[in-house]
């Protein structure tokens, strides 16, 4: 359950659109993904 | 004339009212039906946890312990009070007050989000109608809604060996609103409720027997603590009997004789008052009409997925009629969901994180998994766990009793559960409900600052245990 290494804010964001754990990469400790990390990932991915 | 709402609302209790709220909140035309009428004769939000509930067990749990601090714990800190008195009644006066301001608070919030109170009782027809039946002369009314929240919430189990009259024998309700101290008093069910009443009623002089038909003492509680908790309230005075199964009562004036079975045969004990607390089931009584198309499961909740849809497209539920623990902050969270769901949001809630708390003081939290559970799944792990005694702010405060203990995944690190016995075990276990949120490593909490003194020392020190790095204890590894 690779959510589980995102916090309550990132994996609703994830889930929002459509990304999972493996989509992200994650900076926080440990690989761990922050909000801010799918942020990124939504913003490269928009660009494009 | 018919009513066209965004969302329909039936049961104004936690789960319904913080539905309603955030449903408000979010831009939707709300309607929340509730019946209830309190024992003031008004009507009244709320729902269980709030009128017969959470808030006022806590009020007499807090009552009852500081007399029974000033009657036993005072002389400690070097405190005389002489002769202590007991005034029952004004106990009660206090409860009920904090419960007025508390639902005459949820009322204020419906008018400030403009949610409609419709007070009364709703039942769900196909197609998403309400049939809305007004507590006082009105007529029957069908309400139209794009979305149904059910959350009509759970009542208290009966059983036919000891059946209710709310005078002698009482279920929770009932047990609120002694009006003096029984004498002898039994309890059957040491779960949660009848912990909570139990402990009230003894810190006030009862002689306390709990009945409780399984052989396990809360086994839903990790055992390392349960088995403290059990020593402990035992010693409090809590005569709790394991194994013991009621066959029957029978009622005389003022008292009641009951008959148990356990181990070593039958028995028999006359108690003053008897509180019936083992267990509560879902309130579906008059909810749902033959065509509502909504599904209950073997166990009678209405079968929901895990965002709370039910098998009636735009129709959801909630709280005590669903899968889950009976709990006030899961029907709250459910409630928050499933509005955000209607506005296509993507909440969730993250059942693997919900902390359990029983009120009795010590109190007892947990979050997560037990050893036990962890134990079975043949997972590798490892736990720390460590006494309040070696902390120095509970006993600066004379609360040495209890521990923390965590269960950590070997492999990962991560952090698979948090037990605690102590005190402000409720407060505490919030701690171990951030970690799990974030996916926390044992490791992350140990390399954490803790203020000091604090109770939540504690919590590092645990975490400090779980790799044999704790300071303020002395460990020996543990041979695997």
């Amino acid at each position: 359950d690779g959510d589980a290494q995102a916090g309550p804010a990132a994996r609703k964001l994830m889930s929002e659109h459509g990304l999972s754990a493996g989509d992200v990469k994650g900076t926080g400790r440990d690989g761990r993904i922050t909000k801010e990390d799918v942020e990124k990932a939504l913003a490269n991915r928009q660009e494009k | 004339m018919s009513d066209k709402y965004d969302v329909i609302v039936i049961g104004g209790g936690p789960g319904g009212y913080v539905a309603a709220i955030r449903a408000a909140q979010l831009g939707y035309k709300t309607a929340c039906i509730e019946k209830r009428i309190n024992k003031q004769g008004k009507p009244a939000l709320g729902g269980t946890c709030l009128n017969v509930g959470c808030i006022p067990s806590k009020a007499l749990l807090d009552s009852s312990w500081k007399y029974h601090e000033a009657e036993s714990a005072f002389a400690d800190h070097g405190i005389k009070v002489g002769k202590l008195d007991m005034d029952v009644k004004a106990m009660q006066e206090r409860k009920d007050k904090v419960v007025l301001q508390l639902t005459g608070g949820v009322a204020s919030l419906f008018q400030a989000n403009k949610v409609t109170w419709l007070q009364g009782s709703g039942q769900l027809k196909a197609n998403k109608q309400v049939v809305f039946t007004p507590n006082e002369d009105g007529e029957e009314q069908t309400l139209e809604a794009d979305n149904v929240i059910l959350a009509a919430g759970s009542v208290p189990v009966e059983i036919p060996p000891a059946e209710v009259d709310q005078k002698i024998i009482v279920d929770s309700t009932g047990a609120l609103e002694f009006d003096s101290v029984p004498k002898k008093l039994g309890v059957i069910g040491a779960g949660i409720i009848g912990l909570e009443l139990g402990s009230v009623w003894s810190r006030l002089g009862s002689e306390v027997t709990v009945l409780e038909a399984v052989d396990t003492f809360l086994p839903a509680v990790d055992k390392q603590i349960s088995k403290e908790a059990q020593k402990l309230f035992t010693k409090q005075g809590l005569d709790i009997k394991l194994g013991a199964r009621v066959t029957a009562s029978k009622k005389n004036k003022n008292s009641v004789r009951v008959t148990y079975t356990d181990k070593d045969g039958e028995h028999e004990e006359t108690f003053d008052r008897l509180i019936v607390a083992v267990g509560r089931r879902p309130y579906t009584e008059g909810l749902l009409s033959q065509d509502a198309g909504v599904t209950l499961d073997e166990r009678n909740f209405i079968y929901v997925d895990n965002q709370c849809r039910t098998d009636v497209p735009g129709v959801y539920a909630i709280g005590d009629l669903v899968r889950g623990p009976a709990l006030a902050h899961k029907a709250i969270e459910e409630g928050v969901m499933v509005a955000e769901v209607i506005a296509g949001e993507h909440t969730q809630v993250n059942y693997d994180a919900v902390p359990g708390v029983i009120y009795t003081h010590p109190e007892v939290a947990w979050v997560g998994k037990t050893e036990e559970e962890v134990k079975e799944s043949g997972e590798p792990y490892k736990v720390g766990a460590v006494p309040f005694a070696a902390n120095g702010r509970a006993l600066a405060a004379g609360e040495p009793a209890g521990l923390v203990k965590f269960v950590v995944d070997e492999k990962t690190d991560r952090v698979l559960g948090m037990h605690v016995l102590g005190p402000q075990a409720s407060e505490l276990i919030q701690q171990g409900v951030v970690a799990m949120e974030f996916g926390a490593s044992i490791e992350d909490l140990q390399l954490m600052v803790f203020g000091h003194p604090s109770l939540s020392e504690t919590v590092h020190e645990a975490a400090l245990a779980a790799d044999y790095k704790a300071i303020h204890v002395a460990q020996r590894r543990r041979k695997k």
